[in-house]
């Protein structure tokens, strides 16, 4: 009886909890599939004419294509420069990655408006385009994430470990980098990409200040409809929605899968293999060994 | 010149001196275990070895060649790691020939290759799985099959076999010194354990903060160690000063001026019958306990505690309890250094 009851209250907490995360979404749904709706409790009508003039906006089209590619670019820079710098600072210099720790949390203490004011001051005279500028500053801003994540992903794998073992067995650290290290935290690294990738898409304080007047990205796109038309606004923000969506259920089926992955690489790489060399024929190539499996005189063999 | 020659070798991290001026020689094809206590230094002196640790003074010569300077990849020296660091990313195969693809070979001649270690490490059947489909005495022969395929000069193992349950470690080590007999291999294989030393070894370096306090065979170490710590560290020593010996046999003496003498726990016996030259004591059983084939039993003997070991058998386990008179050969008091 009382475990049913407590069941009940847990169920009622958290319906009460997803209709009230759920219904700022589900209002601003309706409105934007409405094109009137000011005193009755429900929209009088259902449209997607505000859908079809957002996909026919050519602004639209191109915010969001700036915005693909500000944050392309800029994941870009992040992965290259900062996957080998915590590779090298992990590995070999654990009293700088000590301090890194600490470092790389300090654009949560610097709001987004100083860092834009400071970057403009600092550079508005200057000839570094206000574009490389804000890429720079979006790279700051994922410090926190990607220094982390990449740094996660090494110490799961036991990266030192397996560095060394590499080593031994003849590769250099270039060749163990790549080969042993990078295969290994790939998953790791996905998912910190996309984290990133969605932070990136929605960054608009930084972007707005910075660049904003001439390079229009979807959140500056969003912002400036909001005040001609509420309900085209309210198209944005869902179509914006529903992209977040698909990247957040994108990360949680890759971690919640992660021995689906490695087993569909399983498959793959068998199915190659058996391709490659068929098994069976191999022993035929090697007469003796089926009957030497076991037999001891196999171990005398010389290597 | 020997195999290995290392001569006056220092290594300090920061301030702490971890390995204080060792010098030792191995021959080719021997299986030499470094012994010793937790922090001792065993593993850095291994991965000096390797050379995935700089040291500060003395020299390093492998086949005649001085490899201080040398990178670990260019030593052709091979390392099994305690975790065995496996490639998560690649199929058993994959990771056993991971050093022949480096070397560019002709896929089929490291086929043949990898074949071959695989059938010495029995592991035919799981060639085609990842290493988190093995079980960890799976995976370690995978982890040696790797280093061996590469057909390195020296085989280092860092306690390959202790996160082992102690089944497949008793086999483990069996295997494992029938494979460095039967190719000839020099091993140097690091342990905390005085048994595995015993069982695997040519010969046994044992440590003790950054020192080899004394290498010698199995059997030369357990009848003849050199001082307190080599004697409690191997066995289970009765470690006595003459004092005690005095105590236990008034007409005990000795004209050398060792301070210091261990007598291991079975060679005190139940005193015989029959008069053989030797001590004979009267004792006082204050406890014992079965371990097994052997009952260990504690006496006190004016005030000297001694530790024996008894054949577990009906006739001891009676004698314990009514006998008093215990006997020791003179030749098992062996006297160490302090
Ligand atoms: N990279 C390092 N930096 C500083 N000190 C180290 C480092 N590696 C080892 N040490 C120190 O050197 C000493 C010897 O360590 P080592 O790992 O060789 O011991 P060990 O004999 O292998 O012990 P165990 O049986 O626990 O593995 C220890 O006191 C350890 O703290
Ligand atoms: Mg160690």
């Amino acid at each position: 009886m009382k475990i049913k009851k407590r069941n009940i209250s847990t169920y009622l907490i958290l319906v009460i909890f997803g209709l009230y995360m759920i219904f700022p979404f589900i209002s601003t749904g309706l409105y934007a599939t409405s094109t009137n709706w000011s005193n009755t409790l429900l929209p009088n009508d259902f449209t997607f004419q505000w859908f079809i003039e957002l996909f026919q906006d050519s602004n639209f089209i191109s915010a969001v294509t700036r915005s693909i590619t500000l944050t392309l670019i800029t994941l870009a820079v992040v992965l290259v420069v900062m996957v080998p710098t915590v590779f090298i600072v992990y590995m070999y210099f654990p009293k700088v990655d000590n301090f890194m720790k600490g470092l790389v949390l300090m654009p949560y203490a610097i709001p987004a408006v100083i860092l834009a004011t400071g970057l403009l001051r600092m550079y508005s005279g200057s000839a570094i385009p206000k574009y490389a500028v804000l890429v720079g500053g979006l790279f700051v801003g994922s410090l926190p994430f990607m220094y982390q994540g990449v740094r996660n992903s090494l110490e799961g794998i036991h990266s030192r470990n397996l560095m060394q073992a590499a080593e031994m067995l003849g590769a250099s650290k270039l060749q163990a980098f790549l080969k042993v290290i990078v295969p290994n935290i790939k998953l790791g690294l996905l998912i910190t990409t996309l984290l990133i990738f969605s932070g990136f898409f929605g960054e608009f304080v930084l972007t707005n200040l910075l660049i904003g007047g001439r390079y229009e990205t979807i959140r500056i796109y969003m912002m400036r409809r909001m005040n001609e038309n509420g309900h085209l606004a309210s198209a944005v923000m869902v179509a914006y929605f529903l992209l977040l969506i698909v990247i957040s259920l994108v990360i949680t089926r890759i971690t919640s899968s992660k021995k689906g992955v490695s087993n569909s690489l399983f498959k793959r790489k068998k199915r190659k293999q058996e391709q490659v060399i068929p098994p069976l024929s191999l022993k035929q190539l090697e007469p003796a060994a089926t009957s030497e499996v076991k037999s001891n005189n196999e171990k005398r063999r010389k290597l | 010149m020997s195999f290995i020659s290392v001569e006056n070798l220092s290594l300090s991290f920061g301030n702490h001196e971890v390995l204080k001026d060792i010098s030792f020689q191995i021959e080719e094809g021997e299986l030499i275990t470094l012994l010793g206590p937790s922090g001792c230094g065993k593993s850095t002196l291994l991965r000096v070895i390797a050379g995935l640790e700089v040291f500060q003074e003395g020299n390093l010569f492998l086949e005649e060649d001085d490899i201080s300077n040398t990178l670990p990849r260019d030593r052709n020296v091979g390392m099994v790691f305690q975790n065995y660091a496996l490639f998560p990313n690649m199929t058993i195969f994959e990771n056993i020939a991971f050093g022949l693809t480096l070397k560019k070979l002709p896929k089929d001649e490291i086929h043949r290759e990898v074949m071959r270690v695989v059938r010495l490490v029995n592991l035919e059947d799981k060639i085609d799985h990842y290493p988190h489909q093995l079980s960890g005495g799976q995976q370690q022969r995978t982890s040696l099959a790797r280093s061996l395929v590469t057909k390195p000069k020296v085989l280092l193992l860092d306690e390959p076999l202790s996160a082992l349950d102690a089944k497949i470690r008793k086999q483990l080590q069996v295997d494992i010194r029938e494979l460095q007999k039967t190719l000839g291999i020099t091993m140097i294989f690091v342990t905390h354990d005085q048994e595995e030393a015993m069982i695997l070894s040519d010969r046994v370096f044992v440590m003790s903060e950054g020192k080899i306090v004394q290498s010698a065979t199995p059997a030369d170490l357990y009848a003849q160690p050199k001082n307190q710590f080599v004697a409690s560290f191997i066995g289970n020593y009765n470690i006595l000063s003459t004092d005690d010996l005095n105590k236990i046999d008034p007409a005990f003496s000795d004209q050398s001026l060792v301070s210091k003498y261990a007598i291991r726990s079975e060679s005190i016996q139940l005193a015989a019958p029959s008069g053989e030259t030797g001590i004979y004591f009267n004792g006082k059983i204050e406890n014992y306990t079965v371990l097994g084939s052997t009952i260990r039993c504690l006496y006190d003997v004016n005030d000297v505690k001694l530790s024996v070991d008894l054949i577990n058998n009906v006739q001891n386990l009676e004698s314990i309890k009514s006998q008093t008179q215990l006997f020791i050969d003179r030749n098992d008091i062996i006297a160490i250094d302090q």
